[in-house]
C-alpha cells in the first residue's frame, strides 16, 4: 500500500492556482524528495497532505485515510518538521516534550532528550530564543518523539549552516536504518537529499513535472546523450537545473 | 481530557509573566491608601475601591489581548501548524486555547484582588450591596463578561488579520444589526418599558456571545491554517445568527407594544362626560414587562383603538361624543395631537396639525370637538382642531393649580388657585380675545376640586 497517494490534487487561493492535477504515490519505507522552485506549490502540497489545507480538487490519502477528515487520528502516526519553526516560543524544549507526552498516545521522552543533547540544544531555553538551526533540530526531535511511521519535512534544511544540515540528514538516515520510516521531504538542498532519497518529484508552477525513482531517472538522462562528448546531467541538481533552465521534456 | 488540560496549562505557562504582573498590581493596591493625594476615608473601602479599579482596567485589557492572540495570531503567523501536526482535533485546539484565554484574565483578576482581600478589604459587602444581596453574582457576571470579551476579540482578530474583502461584509452586517437593535430599543424606550429593554438586550447579548464562540470554533475547524478560509467561515456562521437575533429583538419590541386590550391586568376604566359610547381603558399588559398601554374602547361595538401609554395619553372628549383627542409622542421630545372620529365605526386615529412645544398641564376639547384648549407653561392656548390654527393665546400669572372647561364652542373658562392662598380666580377666554375676569371665591386648604362642564367649580 502506498503511504502517500495524491490523485489530481488541486489547490487554489482565490484566483491563483497553487497546485493543479498533481498525482503522486509514495510507497511505504521510501524517501521521496519533492523539489521545486520557490512558489512551485511544495508547501501547499505538504499542507494538503497534513490535513491543514482542504484541496480544491482531487483526493489525498495518507496512510490510507483522508487527512482532512482524519487529521487528528493520523497525526499520531506522522511526524512533521515545518518549513518555518512553529513551536510556541515561550516554552523550552523540555516543556515542549512534556506537553507532547500528554498529547500523543506514545511518547519517548528519554529519546527526545537524548537527541536534543546530541544536537547540543539547551533544554531549558525558551524555543523563541534558540537559533534557527537549533529550532529545526528541536522540531525534528519532537517529530520523532512518538516514533512515527511517516515523516513529512517541509524544507527542513532551509537556512541551516553546514553542521546543522548534516545533523538533520544524519538523523534521518539513522531513522531510516533503524525503523524503515517513510519520508516525504521538500527541499532546496539537492546535494544533501540525493544521499537519502530514492524517489523524486519535481513541481513547476503548481504542476507535477515528474515523479519517479531517482536511479532510473538518472539512467534515462545518461542514455539521452547523443555522443560521449555531450554534457549529460548526472546529479539530481543537474537534472533539476536542466528541467528548469531549458524547460526540456523529460526523456521517455 | 489530559491533552486538553495539557494544552490549557501550557498556554498559561507561556503567559506566566502576565500573571506575575497581575500579582504586582495587587500589591500596588495595598499601597494606595498610603498615598497622600487620595481622600481620607475608610481604609478598607479605599483599598477595595483601588483594587477593583485596577481590576476593571487590567482584566478587560487582558481578555481582549488574550482573545485576539490566542488563535488568530497563530493562524496569521503560520504557528498553528504545531498543534495541527498533533493528534488534537480542531475543536480541542480551539477549546484549549480559548479556555486558557478566558482563564488568564480571571486568574489575573483574582491575583489583583488577593492582596487586598487578605488585608481585609470588604469585597463581599460591596458586592452584596451592588448586586442585591448575592455576593456570587459579581464573580459570575465578571466571568461571563470575560468570556464575551475573549470571544469578541477572537472573532475580531480573525476578521481584521485576514485583511480580506469579507471585512466589508462584516461591517455592513454589523451596521444592519445595529440599526435593527437601535430601532428595537427606541420602540421599547418610547413605550417606557425598561425591563423589556433589559430582558431583550440580555438575551441578544447571550445569543451574540454563543454565536461568536460557535463561529470562532467553526472558523478554526474549517480554516485551520488558512486565515482567509477561517474568516469566510466565521462571517458565514456569525452574521446569520446575529442578524436573526437582532431581527428577533426588534420583533420582540414590536410584540411588547402590540399588547391587545384583553391582555390588560386590572384595567382602569374612565367614562368620559358626554354622549359617546366610548370609554378609556388602561393598565398593565400581562407578560409584557410592565408595558402600560391605553385604549379607547367602544362599549357599543367592542372595537378598541390603542392610543398610547397609560402614563400620559389620557384623551379629552367632545361633549357631543363626536371626537376624542389625545397627545402622542412619535419621537423623543416631539409631541403631536391625534384625534379619532368617534361617530364612524371604521375611523382610525389621525394626526392633527397641532404640535405643542412641551407637555401640556391640561387639555380640553370643545363641546362639538372643533376647538382644543391647552394649558402649557403658564399659557392658555386655543386651537382649531381641523386646521391647527392658533385662535387665542394668553400668558397667565403663576398659579399652583388650574382647571379648564369649555362654556360653549368659542369660550373657555379657566379656574385658577392662586399661589400660597385659599383663593380661586375664575376667568373666560373667547376667540381672539383677552382673558376676562369673572369672579373669585375661597375654599378651605387641601380639598380636591374640579370644574363642571357648566363652568362651576366644585370640591
Amino acid at each position: 500500500m502506498a503511504a502517500i497517494e495524491l490523485r489530481d490534487l488541486g489547490v487554489r487561493y482565490g484566483r491563483r492556482t497553487a497546485l493543479a492535477e498533481v498525482s503522486l504515490a509514495v510507497p511505504e519505507r521510501e524517501v521521496c524528495a519533492v523539489l521545486g522552485r520557490n512558489g512551485a506549490g511544495k508547501t501547499s502540497l505538504v499542507r494538503c497532505l497534513l490535513g491543514q489545507q482542504r484541496p480544491s480538487a482531487g483526493e489525498v490519502r495518507l496512510l490510507g485515510e483522508d487527512p482532512w477528515r482524519a487529521r487528528a487520528r493520523l497525526m499520531d502516526r506522522v511526524g512533521v518538521v515545518p518549513e518555518v519553526p512553529d513551536a510556541p516560543p515561550g516554552l523550552s524544549a523540555r516543556e515542549l516534550s512534556t506537553l507532547l507526552r500528554r498529547v500523543h498516545r506514545r511518547w519517548d521522552d528519554a529519546a527526545v532528550r537524548a537527541r536534543l543533547e546530541r544536537f547540543d540544544v539547551p533544554l531549558g531555553q525558551p524555543f523563541g530564543r534558540l537559533s534557527r538551526g537549533q529550532k529545526t533540530l528541536v522540531q525534528l526531535a519532537l517529530a520523532l518523539g512518538h516514533e512515527p511511521e511517516l515523516l513529512v519535512l517541509d524544507d527542513p534544511t532551509l537556512g541551516l549552516d553546514a553542521l546543522a544540515r548534516r545533523a538533520v540528514l544524519e538523523e534521518l538516515v539513522g531513522e531510516l536504518a533503524d525503523r524503515g520510516v517513510t519520508v516525504l521531504l521538500t527541499t532546496h538542498d539537492l546535494a544533501g537529499v540525493e544521499r537519502i532519497a530514492n524517489r523524486v518529484a519535481v513541481l513547476r508552477d503548481g504542476r507535477l513535472l515528474l515523479a519517479e525513482e531517482l536511479e532510473p531517472l538518472k539512467e534515462r538522462y545518461r542514455g539521452r546523450a547523443a555522443s560521449p562528448l555531450d554534457v549529460v546531467p548526472l546529479t539530481l541538481e543537474e537534472i533539476f537545473l536542466s528541467l528548469h533552465e531549458t524547460a526540456a521534456e523529460v526523456p521517455a | 481530557m489530559t491533552a486538553l488540560v495539557a494544552l490549557v496549562s501550557s498556554e498559561l505557562r507561556q503567559r506566566r509573566l502576565l500573571l506575575a504582573a497581575s500579582a504586582l498590581l495587587g500589591l500596588f493596591a495595598l499601597a494606595a491608601p498610603l498615598l497622600p493625594s487620595l481622600p481620607a476615608g475608610q481604609p478598607g473601602e479605599l483599598l477595595a475601591a483601588t483594587a477593583l479599579a485596577l481590576l476593571a482596567i487590567w482584566t478587560p485589557l487582558l481578555a481582549l489581548a488574550a482573545g485576539a492572540t490566542a488563535l488568530a495570531g497563530e493562524m496569521a503567523d503560520r504557528r498553528l501548524g504545531f498543534y495541527l501536526a498533533r493528534p488534537l482535533s480542531t475543536w480541542k485546539i480551539w477549546a484549549g486555547k480559548m479556555a486558557a484565554a478566558a482563564l488568564l484574565p480571571l486568574l489575573a483578576g483574582a491575583l489583583v484582588l488577593l492582596p487586598a482581600a487578605l488585608a481585609g478589604a470588604p469585597f463581599a459587602a460591596l458586592f452584596e450591596g451592588a448586586f442585591g444581596g448575592s455576593s456570587l453574582l459579581a464573580p459570575g457576571l465578571a466571568a461571563a463578561a470575560v468570556v464575551a470579551l475573549v470571544a469578541f476579540a477572537h472573532a475580531a482578530a480573525i476578521a481584521l488579520r485576514s485583511r480580506r474583502a469579507w471585512l466589508l461584509l462584516d461591517l455592513a452586517a454589523l451596521a444592519v444589526g445595529a440599526v435593527l437593535v437601535a430601532e428595537g430599543v427606541r420602540v421599547l424606550r418610547h413605550a417606557f418599558v425598561p425591563d423589556a429593554v433589559t430582558a431583550g438586550a440580555s438575551a441578544l447579548t447571550a445569543l451574540a456571545v454563543v454565536a461568536l464562540l460557535a463561529a470562532g470554533a467553526l472558523a478554526v475547524h474549517r480554516g485551520r491554517g488558512d486565515l482567509a478560509a477561517a474568516h469566510r467561515t466565521l462571517s458565514l456562521a456569525l452574521w446569520p445568527a446575529v442578524l436573526a437575533g437582532a431581527l428577533g429583538f426588534l420583533l420582540f419590541a414590536r410584540w411588547v407594544v402590540a399588547a391587545p386590550i384583553d391582555s390588560l391586568e386590572l384595567p382602569r376604566v374612565r367614562t368620559p362626560h358626554g354622549r359617546a359610547s366610548w370609554v378609556v381603558v388602561g393598565g398593565q399588559a400581562a407578560h409584557r414587562f410592565g408595558y402600560r398601554p391605553l385604549f379607547l374602547f367602544d362599549a357599543a361595538t367592542g372595537r378598541s383603538v390603542r392610543i398610547g401609554l397609560e402614563w400620559f395619553s389620557w384623551p379629552a372628549f367632545a361633549a357631543d361624543g363626536s371626537r376624542a383627542v389625545w397627545l402622542a409622542q412619535p419621537q423623543e421630545r416631539s409631541q403631536e395631537v391625534r384625534s379619532l372620529d368617534l361617530t364612524r365605526a371604521d375611523a382610525h386615529p389621525r394626526r392633527t396639525p397641532i404640535a405643542p412645544a412641551g407637555w401640556p398641564q391640561w387639555m380640553e376639547l370643545s363641546p362639538r370637538g372643533e376647538r382644543l384648549a391647552l394649558l402649557q407653561r403658564d399659557r392658555l392656548l386655543l386651537y382649531g382642531v381641523a386646521d391647527g390654527r392658533l385662535l387665542a393665546a394668553v400668558r397667565l400669572a403663576p398659579s399652583s393649580e388650574r382647571r379648564l372647561t369649555f362654556l360653549d364652542e368659542d369660550r373657555v373658562r379657566l379656574v385658577e388657585k392662586q399661589a400660597r392662598a385659599k383663593r380661586f380666580a375664575v376667568s373666560d377666554l373667547a376667540l381672539g380675545g383677552r382673558l376676562e375676569p369673572r369672579g373669585r371665591f375661597e375654599a378651605p386648604e387641601g380639598v380636591r376640586w374640579g370644574v363642571s362642564p357648566l363652568g362651576t367649580a366644585s370640591s
